[in-house]
């Protein structure tokens, strides 16, 4: 008979099993970084311009340069190039961040040959057609209103003013003029500046052999028409704390962020505050998910978040709270928080966040292409795979006197940025 | 190919188990056969709010994700108008746990007042964060009801209204998990570095004591052949004109579904689709616009969506649609489009067996329409739709009278109606 009381005993995870990329160099210089595997059919290239929002100089240069390169090129013009590429079932993604800017191309490796040609054209000859252009703009800025109506977005645009500094190369945001103001020049300017094999690195996931980096070789690694360098980043960065408030007549519920800059990644605390963090806000049984919806029932979710950028680490709550719960929710906010200096976390609790931790490792590094994600997450700060061995051994060895100290340094409400909108 | 075994414990309890020697996590997945579509008129949103009461402690076990936690293990659960899912992924070497937890729910419910106040006010916040305070939140609770006039489908998984919520009782829900979540009503998926032999024996130890019954019989109102265009037009604060188009189409098991799918691709998924480049590309009707299939297990809806540019009334977008329709319903599909989708498709297929949550997942909606194996099947089943099989359906789909039109209009949006050329 069996007790079904009694939990069944469980082992703890000491170890990662951290795979490192073999790495090529093609003959431009671009380093090319593999994961390889032949579980799967799928092969993933992810091309990274070390190039991003905070290095455009034109807003919206940086999503739309991106973002154009996938419309024609000179080879395939307009919608040829969508058309060749889907009946070659791959899939194209980008995403232009604050650091660096990616494409990402997924496909089936039996459909390599036909594909590769149409990555390079779309590396080294986008059209940047003033019709496509102009098509372009006008979607996008439709897009941008509706995102913009969302709460939750204008909350987080908000946010990053208070964060970096509201004319700042990470505090920018676009405005509805911004869409009207874009050129093609400014577009071709930003090509030619910052997408280059000066400024490129490659990460390939998937059954990958030294064949297949000899033809993309063939095909990208040669000179590009571009003037690309390596992108620096040139202005400051200001926080500013304090509460900003936009009404919204109607509203049920409040989108609520309070945040503000913490320590760099590469600093010796930073995996403790990782795990700080995770307590704090970052996983289904975390404080505020305990407190504010478990046990208040204020929201269907709320999280605490880290995002380590190459010149700023930021630290974010977000939650969108029933409008009527607004100032509760603040108070049970800034209450968690004053928990987490007063009083030292038990054992038990460390013990668990510890476990789902190292649980949450194991399962975020599982197979080739999540080892190529988190690879490409921290390379450019100068890190190898070595760093999540390393980012979970000083996790673990944090102690509850270490999270009261960071907590008193870092969580104080007095300190933070706080934005709402709603009611 | 992807390999499995499969077998039922006494008390009805279907597991199926695929092996993968690769990764140190395992998956696990358990479908419950109820959704949305078996809750009463008066008391919908059950089926959601019920899922939400799953976490709630069971019978042995006060809390069940610490323990989940604590193993390195992580969950969560969807429900939509056909099932109820519960998903997870642990460590190898934790396992047991995995099988202790959702065992003991199956078993009992703690059932606690408070966990069920707190749920009911989590699940109206959902209703307002996804539904009801987002710009086209509430198209679905508009859709739905227009689309189907008979079957449950006409309710959304959230719910009617937040009143049904609100109004919950501790002992309709208590009814709701003694009538669906028995073993005989259950699929259980375990996909990871095990073998056959350890999950019989965990699944034995574990889930093979629980032998309440299901005694419920699906026998749901049928939807009526829609015989006229049904029609709503209606007013929000969002910054431009939407029109949604829905039409009945045929149900998951239907084997006219693979065709009915590459059919939505081929009009709207992708930039490279029909609907796209008509109508975004080449008129500039809409900023926006895609073609879906809710893929439900009854009789579901093939919709088509778009958002206007400005300055386009609605009326004319859609007449433009439906000249678009029309064209292919006529003409048909080229051969290289054809092709083409399926190229995709084949695509997706191979992404979506990359996670090994995903694959259990997979394993178990295949068993739960009636074979594990059609997971397996179907790469052949969209290969082998053809051209005259799409045209066919097309024109049988497209059929006015089968169709229910919302327009979304934009409260503050004047333009549309004074600067057609803006």
């Amino acid at each position: 008979m069996i007790d079904r009381k009694i939990a069944p005993s469980t082992q703890t995870i000491d170890k990662l099993n951290i795979i490192h990329p073999t790495q090529y160099i093609f003959d431009n210089g671009i380093p090319v970084f593999v994961f390889q595997s032949n579980l799967h059919e799928v092969i993933k290239i992810d091309i990274v311009f070390d190039s991003g929002t905070a290095h455009q100089s034109v807003t919206l240069a940086s999503n739309f340069t991106l973002k154009m390169m996938h419309q024609g090129t000179l080879s395939w013009p307009g919608s040829r190039l969508s058309t060749i590429l889907e009946t070659n079932g791959a899939y194209v993604s980008k995403h232009a961040g604050k650091d660096d800017s990616v494409i990402t191309f997924l496909f089936l490796r039996k459909n390599l040959a036909k594909i590769v040609p149409l990555l390079e054209s779309m590396l080294k000859e986008p059209a940047f057609s003033a019709n496509e252009f102009r098509i372009l703009k006008k979607i996008e800025k439709e897009s941008f209103l509706i995102s913009n109506k969302k709460s939750k977005n204008l909350a987080s645009k908000l946010m990053n003013r208070k964060l970096f500094g509201e004319n700042t190369a990470y505090g920018g945001s676009a405005e509805v003029d911004d869409y009207k103001k874009l050129r093609l020049a400014d577009i071709q300017q930003h090509y030619t500046n910052h997408i280059g094999p000066a400024n490129c690195r490659i990460v390939v996931s998937g059954p990958v052999d030294a064949d297949i980096i000899s033809l993309l070789n063939q095909h990208i690694g040669n000179e590009w028409n571009t003037k690309a360098r390596r992108s620096k980043l040139t202005s400051n960065l200001e926080f500013s704390a304090g509460t900003e408030r936009v009404s919204i007549a109607g509203a049920l519920q409040t989108a609520i962020q309070s945040g503000r800059i913490v320590m760099h990644r590469l600093d010796e605390n930073f995996p403790s505050f990782l795990l700080l963090n995770t307590l704090l806000g970052g996983y289904f049984g975390s404080r505020l998910m305990s407190n504010i919806r478990e046990d208040k029932g204020y929201t269907y979710g709320i999280h605490s978040q880290i995002t380590a950028y190459l010149h700023a680490t930021s630290f974010l709550i977000a939650t969108e709270a029933g409008a009527n719960f607004t100032q509760a929710t603040l108070d049970e906010i800034a209450f968690e928080m004053n928990q987490l200096r007063e009083i030292l976390v038990d054992e038990k609790e460390l013990e668990l966040v510890k476990s789902y931790l190292t649980g949450s490792y194991l399962r975020g590094l599982d197979g080739v292409y999540s080892q190529a994600e988190k690879f490409r997450s921290i390379h450019s700060f100068g890190l190898d795979m070595d760093y999540y061995n390393t980012l979970l051994k000083r996790m673990m060895k944090t102690d509850a006197k270490k999270l009261q100290e960071l907590a008193n340094q870092y969580l104080n409400p007095d300190q933070m940025a706080t934005v709402l909108v709603g009611a | 190919m992807i390999q499995f075994d499969r077998f039922i414990l006494p008390n009805g309890l279907r597991v199926i188990v695929h092996q993968d020697v690769s990764t140190p996590m395992v998956a696990m997945n358990i479908l419950y056969d109820v959704g949305a579509r078996d809750e009463n008129p008066d008391k919908t949103g059950f089926a959601h709010l019920f899922e939400h009461l799953m976490f709630g402690g069971s019978v042995n076990i006060p809390n069940y994700d610490e323990p989940l936690q604590q193993a390195g293990g992580d969950n969560n659960a969807f429900t939509n108008s056909d099932i109820t899912n519960y998903y997870l992924t642990i460590p190898k070497n934790n396992l047991e746990t995995a099988f202790w937890l959702e065992s003991d729910r199956m078993l009992n419910l703690a059932f606690s007042e408070k966990s069920f106040e707190v749920q009911r006010n989590v699940v109206i916040e959902e209703f307002n964060q996804s539904y009801l305070n987002q710009p086209y939140g509430d198209v679905w609770l508009l859709l739905k009801p227009l689309a189907y006039q008979q079957h449950p489908y006409m309710w959304n998984t959230i719910g009617k209204e937040t009143s049904h919520i609100a109004d919950a009782s501790l002992d309709d829900v208590k009814a709701f998990y003694t009538k669906f979540y028995n073993p005989d009503n259950a699929i259980l998926t375990l996909a990871g570095n095990i073998t056959t032999e350890e999950v019989k024996s965990l699944a034995s130890k574990w889930f093979g004591p629980i032998n309440k019954k299901t005694s419920y019989q699906r026998n749901l109102p049928k939807e009526p052949a829609q015989t006229e265009a049904r029609f709503l037009s209606v007013q929000r604060n969002v910054p431009t004109d939407a029109i949604y188009k829905a039409w009945h189409c045929g149900s998951r098991n239907d084997s006219i579904y693979y065709a009915t799918d590459l059919l939505s691709d081929l009009l709207g998924s992708g930039n490279a689709s029909i609907l796209h480049l008509e109508l975004v590309k080449k008129q500039g009707l809409f900023s926006q616009i895609d073609a879906y299939i809710t893929g439900d297990n009854d009789p579901g809806l093939f919709i088509i969506s778009g958002k206007l540019m400005p300055g386009i009334l609605a009326i004319d977008a859609d007449r433009a649609l439906q000249k678009v329709i029309d064209r292919f319903c006529e003409k048909g599909v080229r051969k290289s489009s054809l092709e083409k989708v399926k190229k995709r498709l084949e695509s997706t297929l191979a992404f979506s067996n990359i996670s090994l949550s995903n694959r259990a997942l997979e394993l178990s909606i295949c068993e739960h329409l009636g074979d594990a194996n059609l997971i397996n099947q179907l790469p052949d089943l969209y290969q082998n739709v053809g051209r005259t099989e799409i045209r066919d359906l097309a024109r049988q789909l497209f059929r006015n009278e089968n169709c229910s039109t919302l327009y979304y209009l934009s409260e503050t949006d004047n333009q549309s109606k004074t600067n057609p050329n803006n």
